[in-house]
């Protein structure tokens, strides 16, 4: 009867994150990426001659400094919205506080207000959008409750921007859960804020988290794009996942159990990233190395290694985001050194469960306050905090340890 | 783990170099002067245990495909092993062992290096740390605990990266933070340099705001427009809807009929009608049947009668013939007649019978007169019927003889007709054509043969049938000319025809006038009968004045009338002839002008021909030009052709040929059908020959008959001066006669000529000519038969004029002699009477019983439509209940309220769904939306709507081109990517940056870490090691320290320094330079050393291991010499335990170990290297 095209979370020219070793090479793709994701969506939408589209919010990553974001993106959802009709709310990100309300969209570019969620009819369909946006960022209240009814008749649609009942490594808003949306009896939750892509609920209704349009570091691997939602006569749906993407993050895990050769270390990080390798887009892998070897500790030492991996992968048109070595050496350890791992692990843990005693340490520390002036001529109070902060590196103390004692690479 | 001997072979500088060691001894010294290979021998003794390194720079004397090291050896375990080969290479390099053999529990070179070996470099080093107070002994003691001898090496690669990581110069983090400031400040700058179009942005988001604005209320203006004119259009149909609700609510409450009421009702009244009338006119039958069974007399007569009645008549018809003999019969007469009145006075006593008795002397007498009138008047008729009938055909036939005998104008044109037709089939003409036919053929023959000399066949007749197409169309055209003049001439020819027609049908008109009216009429008869016309005439114009007529002067004009024929009749007579004649000579009259008329029209057609001919004349000498034009053409064609073959060439030529000659049987149809076309436009101009001929025949004749109608003329004028003539004949009656004589002589002379003609004309009279004159002798003998019909009627008549006189004479006498009133006639009369009183007394009875069924039959049905009158008057009331009316009349009425009512209703409830339909909403939301408002309102409404949309779509028109001019402006800003390039590097330095803080705090707290397992090992259990490393550096120093230990805090290591009884305490800590000496300092740092390999080799031994060879290499330089005795036997003590291999190139070192250990010690010397080349 129609498609319809549902996405969120375009945070437009946010930068791609965790590119370490950010290859000039990739120019505009890796700058520009949400924008050529976003050119993507529009190509997919006149392609599939989706009847309007839905954005979930966070279609601005946040107050915008570069007009030119702006104006990239009011140019082509005035493009899109020449001849397909754009349904949008704003999220967390862009909430309208947050980017102010003198966002004048495109014609034909409805935003649905944050003071109350209204509904809409889709023009010549038997359609009705029902969505509020974010008045603010804190938007911690279930903002579906006060949804309204749906329209009798209708194929009705909710766009939400919510982390429903909560997921891991999103920030908590517009609670709701599945049952609650479902007894709004809408057909279909066009939902945003999650990045990675997700079928909550599979009909009556369909809860779908379509992810961004573009994967912004390594923690969001995988391809990313929108969800493509058919409509028959009867008001059945069926939605499916398009990729939008360009630049794709993967986590590789390249096991080197029973390796005995190091030489074979390329070939087998080879044979385990091929499958990352995609025409049309950059690929951006962070290997793992895992498994049992005699060569762990030596590798593990080598700080060239990770130099070789990447020389090794840009052959392939990977881009090496970060060797993360977590194999482990398949021989047993001295008695003695047992031990002194364990007197090692003794105090990484004691750290780990009393954050206070080494916070103590650390409040003493000079270097550390030394080094956290530095910071401070580049960062914000806040991530200076976050970057000095000691735990993310208290799992990682022992296996240092054991890496520096072991015998050096070559 | 004791080695027993090693051989280095072609390795290093070495060839084949073996070291022999005594399994006895517990102290072996190696020793070697300066260059004999003593590091090399370390060396390679490392290489033997844990392989050669990759790159080792160990070829320069002999190939590393060579290097082989080999030993023999005492395992702890497994008893002796050797050789033991170790070679370079990949894979598996050692030969004759495991590796776990030679370093067991997994000892790595590196372990090995800080744990089991010590050089002079590591004991310098280590002891300086100590002498300058930078050395930390718990890391050494930790290191002596735990076997992890590389816990200060450890803490400097930390103190490295973390170094490398955080200098103030070249720090990896002081660098990312730059290039992260440095991309920040790119950004800053470029968003900078951006935001400098922030007026143009800010400009541009209120366009597009106030377009969106313009753009929605122009929606919203469309929007309210598209509605009210929905609106005003539904306007017209709400106001019919209304005005037709207002029809219906005017119209009040009526009664509810049915849907069938109207049809039952209008049925119920047509039934009445229909019966009502019915019933009327049965009720009317009826009394008709009844007067007509009234007026229809009884029947009176019963048989007996009826039989007499009959057989008087039979009697009567019977003796009619005695009734001759009238006297007898008169008497049987009067007898039957008194007996008939006595028959009647019986049978009729009735008032019937007397008027029969009445009737019947009356009856005789009436019929007596009536019959002779009527004889008389019935011969009198006949008589003149007859007169006039032959005074007719004679007048008819006069006339036709003298008009025939004056003009004579048939032989003229008979003969004129029959020239013609000569002409026609002229065999002359034939001969001509011919000639001229046989010329045309043989010029086309001739150009033919001149085309085929010429051309090939195909391609000539082709070029001819090209060339003659022109000419052929020309000659079509003149033909067709030809035809349509030809057409003209027949219509012309026709047109004299009919002008021959009208001429003979004057002729005979004249005839007829000149003979009408007088060839019966003498002149005597003419002379009195006008006098008395006159009298008469005055008479009867007195008498239509008024006059009362002079009855004597009539008789004696009776009297005068000598011909016994009614003078009445006989004046009327006259009159009507001499009337007739008048007309006649009207007539005649009219038929000059007509003549005069169609001589003009002669003259003007004789006058077209000309001009006909003259057309033809010029059409000729064009065809002839043409045909001249024709041959110059192919003459022209020829001469063309034969240049362009000379110029083509042959070859060309031949081509052609071929081609031609390709074509030729293609062509060949085509020649055929051009043959056939040749041959038609022979026949055409065969026939345009002949018609030429034709024409100039026509043309002689045209002469003639021009002469013929100027005889015509002469005739014409001929005949007026006899019409003349006639007129002074009429005058008098023998020029009447002379001039009926010369008629009949004339007519007898033109019957002859007719007769002769007819013969002469045979079949070559022209056939309607032909009829036309058998049609005209016809006419004449029809003529003579009907005039000698009627003269043999007049006889006839005249004879039964005589015989009806006779009787009457005869009948008069008779009925003058008295013998009765009953004459034949009468008793017929009577007899005649009488059945017909039989017949209608028949009749009559048949005719009652008759009537009496109609009557019986028409009561019946009288009665059956009564019935059906009654139930119809019923149901009628019953309709008229249901529709609550008081009289039929009403009903009409009502019905139609209510079919206007219901029609009404259906036509609001069709507008109210049409306006739905129109406005596409229910009724009653239209009429909610359209509240009060009226037509102008909403005209007014929509004006507005309209010039506020006027206004707005100019101003959406200006935004638009403002919004695409600063779109172009800011095109830029769209493109722009170094914002976020900047960006991107600002994220990937931070990223890095996070990296190596992390790293940095992974270095750092490792440290701490470290330096916190140390801190709980030494509180733990450092105190035995401790105490093991001060009693060895108690017997180096020959008991001049005699106690090491740390003070409470555990930082600080306090050394407990023995002079001879002294109590004196040393504090040495890691940040106080302590005032030791570098011997004392380096036997402070071996001894924990030792402790701390004594441990190890404790645990190793404790495990079941075979413990690893210590190595020390040149350890005892700064040690004097009772220093370096005490040192050999803590050496030589530990060689207890495992091999000592002691790498030294002091000699006195082997003096005084010998002299202490004697035959614990094992010197071994090094043989300087076989190539002296390379050492």
């Amino acid at each position: 009867m129609f498609r319809f095209l549902h996405a969120a979370d375009l945070h437009m020219d946010s930068p791609l994150k965790g590119l370490s070793q950010f290859n000039p090479e990739l120019g505009d793709k890796v700058c520009r990426a949400s924008r050529f994701a976003l050119d993507n969506l529009i190509r997919v939408a006149k392609e599939q001659k989706v009847a309007f589209v839905v954005l979930a919010g966070d279609i601005l990553d946040g107050a915008v400094r570069d007009q030119g974001t702006i104006q990239f993106l009011l140019s082509r959802l005035a493009e899109l919205a020449k001849s397909i009709p754009i349904y949008l709310i704003r999220g967390n990100h862009d909430a309208l506080n947050n980017l102010g309300t003198n966002l004048v969209w495109p014609k034909n570019v409805h935003q649905f207000g944050g003071d109350k969620a209204r509904t809409v009819i889709v023009e010549g369909l038997p359609v009705a959008i029902h969505g509020q946006s974010f008045a603010s960022q804190a938007t911690t209240e279930n903002l579906a409750a006060a949804y309204p009814e749906a329209v009798a008749g209708h194929f009705n649609i909710g766009i939400l921007h919510t982390s429903l009942a909560g997921r891991e490594g999103h920030d908590t808003y517009a609670p709701v859960t599945p049952e609650q949306l479902k007894s709004k009896k809408y057909d279909y939750w066009a939902l945003g804020h999650i990045h990675k892509r997700e079928i909550v609920r599979e009909g009556n209704p369909w809860i779908v988290f379509p992810g961004n349009i573009q994967g912004r570091s390594i923690r969001e691997t995988g391809p990313r794009g929108c969800a493509i939602v058919s409509v028959d006569d009867s008001f059945r749906a069926r939605a499916e996942f398009i990729d939008l993407d360009v630049v794709r993050f993967h986590e590789v895990e390249v096991d080197l159990s029973g390796m005995e050769l190091k030489e074979d270390l390329l070939e087998r990080v080879s044979e385990s990233t091929k499958r990352v390798v995609l025409p049309g887009t950059i690929s951006i892998a962070r290997v793992r190395l895992i498994g049992d070897t005699i060569h762990a500790a030596g590798f593990a030492a080598d700080r060239n290694l990770a130099n070789i991996v990447r020389q090794h992968l840009s052959g392939s048109g990977i881009t090496l985001e970060k060797l993360k070595i977590e194999c482990r050496e398949t021989v047993a350890r001295a008695e003695g050194a047992d031990e002194a791992q364990e007197m090692f692990r003794a105090v990484a843990m004691e750290w780990q469960n009393n954050h206070d005693a080494l916070q103590k340490i650390l409040d003493e520390d000079t270097e550390f306050q030394t080094l956290g002036k530095k910071l401070g001529n580049a960062f914000s109070k806040e991530e200076i905090e976050a970057l000095l902060n000691p735990e993310d590196v208290l799992p990682a103390l022992e296996q240092h340890l054991k890496t520096l004692s072991a015998k050096t690479w070559v | 783990m004791r080695f027993t001997q090693i051989r280095f072979e072609k390795v290093g500088p070495f060839t084949d170099t073996k070291l022999q060691f005594k399994k006895q001894a517990n102290l072996h010294l190696i020793h070697g002067p300066n260059e004999a290979g003593k590091s090399s021998a370390l060396k390679q003794l490392l290489a033997f245990l844990f392989g050669f390194e990759q790159q080792s720079g160990d070829d320069f004397a002999h190939d590393y495909k060579h290097h082989r090291v080999s030993s023999h050896l005492e395992h702890f375990s497994r008893g002796t092993l050797g050789p033991v080969v170790r070679k370079r290479g990949k894979g598996n390099t050692l030969d004759g062992a495991q590796e776990t053999d030679l370093h067991p529990a997994h000892i790595g070179r590196s372990e090995f290096d800080r744990l089991f070996a010590i050089d002079q470099d590591r004991l310098r080093e280590g002891s300086h740390e100590l002498f300058e107070g930078k050395s930390d002994l718990k890391t050494i003691l930790f290191e002596s605990m735990t076997g992890m001898s590389s816990v200060s090496s450890i803490r400097k690669a930390l103190h490295e990266q973390k170094e490398k990581l955080l200098r103030a110069r070249s720090g990896e983090i002081s660098d990312l933070l730059t290039k992260a400031s440095n991309a920040k400040e790119e950004e800053n700058r470029v968003l900078s340099s951006l935001n400098d179009k922030s007026v143009e942005v800010r400009e541009y988001q209120s366009i597009c705001a106030n377009l969106v604005r313009s753009e929605a209320d122009l929606g919203k203006y469309r929007q309210k427009k598209t509605g009210l004119e929905r609106l005003f259009r539904g306007l017209g149909t709400l106001m019919q809807l209304q005005q037709k609700e207002q029809e219906f609510n005017q119209m009040g409450m009526l009664p509810k009929l049915g849907a069938e009421f109207g049809n039952s009702w209008n049925q119920a009244r047509e039934a009445k009608t229909r019966l009502e009338a019915a019933v009327a006119g049965e009720e009317d039958s009826l009394r008709q049947l009844t007067a007509q069974i009234d007026s229809v007399p009884d029947p009176k007569l019963d048989a007996t009668l009826r039989g007499r009645i009959e057989d008087l008549i039979r009697q009567v018809a019977e003796t009619d013939g005695a009734f001759r003999d009238l006297p007898d019969q008169l008497r049987l007469r009067d007898t039957m007649e008194r007996q008939i009145q006595d028959w009647i006075k019986e049978w009729f006593p009735s008032k019937i019978g007397q008027n029969l008795l009445e009737w019947l002397p009356k009856e005789r007498e009436r019929n007596q007169i009536s019959l002779a009138a009527s004889g008389l008047q019935s011969a009198q008729s006949r008589r003149d019927e007859a007169s006039r009938s032959v005074g007719l055909a004679y007048q008819e036939l006069e006339s036709l003889e003298k008009a025939t005998k004056e003009l004579a104008p048939i032989e003229d044109l008979g003969q004129l007709v029959l020239v013609l037709e000569d002409l026609d089939q002229s065999g002359l003409n034939e001969k001509s054509l011919a000639k001229e036919g046989e010329a045309l053929k043989r010029d086309r023959d001739g150009i033919l043969s001149q085309a085929r000399r010429l051309v090939p066949p195909v391609e000539s007749e082709a070029a001819l049938e090209r060339i003659a197409a022109p000419t052929l169309a020309e000659i079509q055209h003149i033909v067709d000319r030809f035809h349509a003049n030809e057409k003209a001439l027949e219509k012309i020819r026709s047109e004299i025809a009919t002008l021959r027609n009208s001429l003979s049908l004057a002729a005979m008109e004249l005839q007829q006038l000149q003979s009408g009216g007088i060839g019966n009429i003498s002149r005597g008869d003419y002379e009195s009968t006008k006098k008395i016309r006159d009298k008469a005439w005055n008479l009867i114009r007195g008498e239509r004045k008024g006059i009362a007529p002079n009855r004597d002067l009539v008789d004696a004009l009776i009297r005068e009338a000598d011909t016994g024929i009614d003078l009445d009749e006989t004046l009327t007579g006259l009159l009507v002839r001499t009337d007739h004649q008048a007309d006649s000579l009207l007539s005649h009259a009219e038929m000059v002008s007509k003549c005069e008329m169609l001589r003009q029209n002669i003259t003007t057609f004789t006058r077209d021909i000309e001009d006909r001919e003259k057309d033809l004349e010029s059409e000729i000498v064009r065809g002839g030009e043409l045909r001249k034009g024709f041959a110059l053409q192919w003459a022209a064609w020829n001469a063309g052709s034969i240049v362009m073959e000379n110029v083509r060439g042959l070859p060309e030529w031949m081509k052609k040929v071929s081609d031609l000659r390709e074509s030729h049987a293609k062509n060949e149809s085509q020649t055929a059908d051009h043959r056939d076309k040749m041959e038609q436009l022979e026949t055409h101009r065969k026939r345009l020959v002949r018609l030429l001929g034709a024409e100039g025949s026509m043309q002689d004749l045209r002469g003639q008959a021009k002469s013929k109608i100027r005889d015509k003329d002469e005739q014409v004028n001929k005949r007026d001066s006899l019409i003349a003539r006639l007129e002074n004949q009429k005058k008098s009656h023998f020029h009447a006669e002379r001039l009926l004589k010369e008629a009949q002589e004339q007519l007898a002379q033109a019957r002859k000529t007719w007769d002769e003609l007819t013969q002469s004309l045979g079949n070559t009279v022209h056939e309607a000519e032909r009829v036309t004159l058998a049609n005209h002798l016809q006419s004449v003998k029809n003529w003579e038969s009907e005039r000698a019909t009627a003269a043999t009627r007049v006889t006839q008549m005249q004879a039964t004029l005589e015989l009806f006189l006779a009787n009457l004479a005869d009948a008069t006498a008779k009925a003058g002699t008295g013998t009765g009133p009953w004459d034949q006639g009468s008793w017929r009369g009577m007899l005649l009477g009488l059945q017909n009183l039989l017949t209608e007394d028949q009749a009559n009875e048949t005719g009652k019983i008759k009537l009496k069924d109609q009557m019986e039959s028409l009561q019946l049905k009288l009665s059956k439509s009564r019935a059906e009158r009654n139930q119809n008057q019923i149901r009628l009331g019953e309709l008229l209940q249901q529709a609550s009316c008081a009289n039929e009349n009403d009903v009409p009425d009502l019905l139609e309220r209510v079919g206007k009512k219901t029609g009404l209703e259906r036509e609001i409830s069709d507008i109210r769904s049409r306006l739905t339909g129109e406005m596409k909403m229910p009724f009653e939301e239209y009429i909610k939306e359209l509240g009060d408002q009226k037509s102008a309102d909403l005209e007014v409404k929509i004006q507005e709507i309209d010039q506020s949309t006027e206004r707005l779509d100019l101003e959406v028109k200006t935004l638009a081109l403002q919004k695409q001019h600063m779109e172009t402006i800011l095109g830029e800003l769209v493109k722009s990517g170094e914002a976020a390039r900047a960006r991107q590097l600002y994220e990937d330095a931070k990223v890095r940056l996070e990296e190596a803080v992390r790293d940095w705090k992974l270095n750092h707290l490792s440290l701490l870490c470290l330096n916190q397992a140390i801190e709980k090992n030494r509180q733990s259990n450092t105190q035995s090691p401790l105490a093991r490393a001060a009693g060895f550096f108690q017997r180096m120093t020959l008991g001049r320290f005699e106690k090491v230990e740390f003070d409470d805090d555990g930082k600080r290591l306090v050394l407990k320094v023995s002079r001879k009884g002294s109590k004196e305490f040393m504090v040495l800590s890691a940040t106080e330079g302590i005032g030791l000496s570098e011997g004392t300092a380096d036997q402070l740092w071996l001894a924990l050393r030792l402790a701390g390999i004594e441990a190890r080799v404790d645990q190793m031994i404790r495990e079941g291991q075979s413990p690893m060879p210590v190595i020390l290499d040149d350890v005892l330089i700064t040690f004097d010499n009772d220093r370096t005795k005490a040192t050999l036997e803590l050496f030589a003590e530990l060689g207890e335990k495992t091999q000592v291999l002691v790498f030294t190139h002091h000699t006195h070192v082997c003096d005084l170990a010998r002299d202490v250990l004697r035959d614990r010690v094992d010197v071994v010397e090094l043989i300087a290297a076989t190539n002296p080349n390379v050492v």
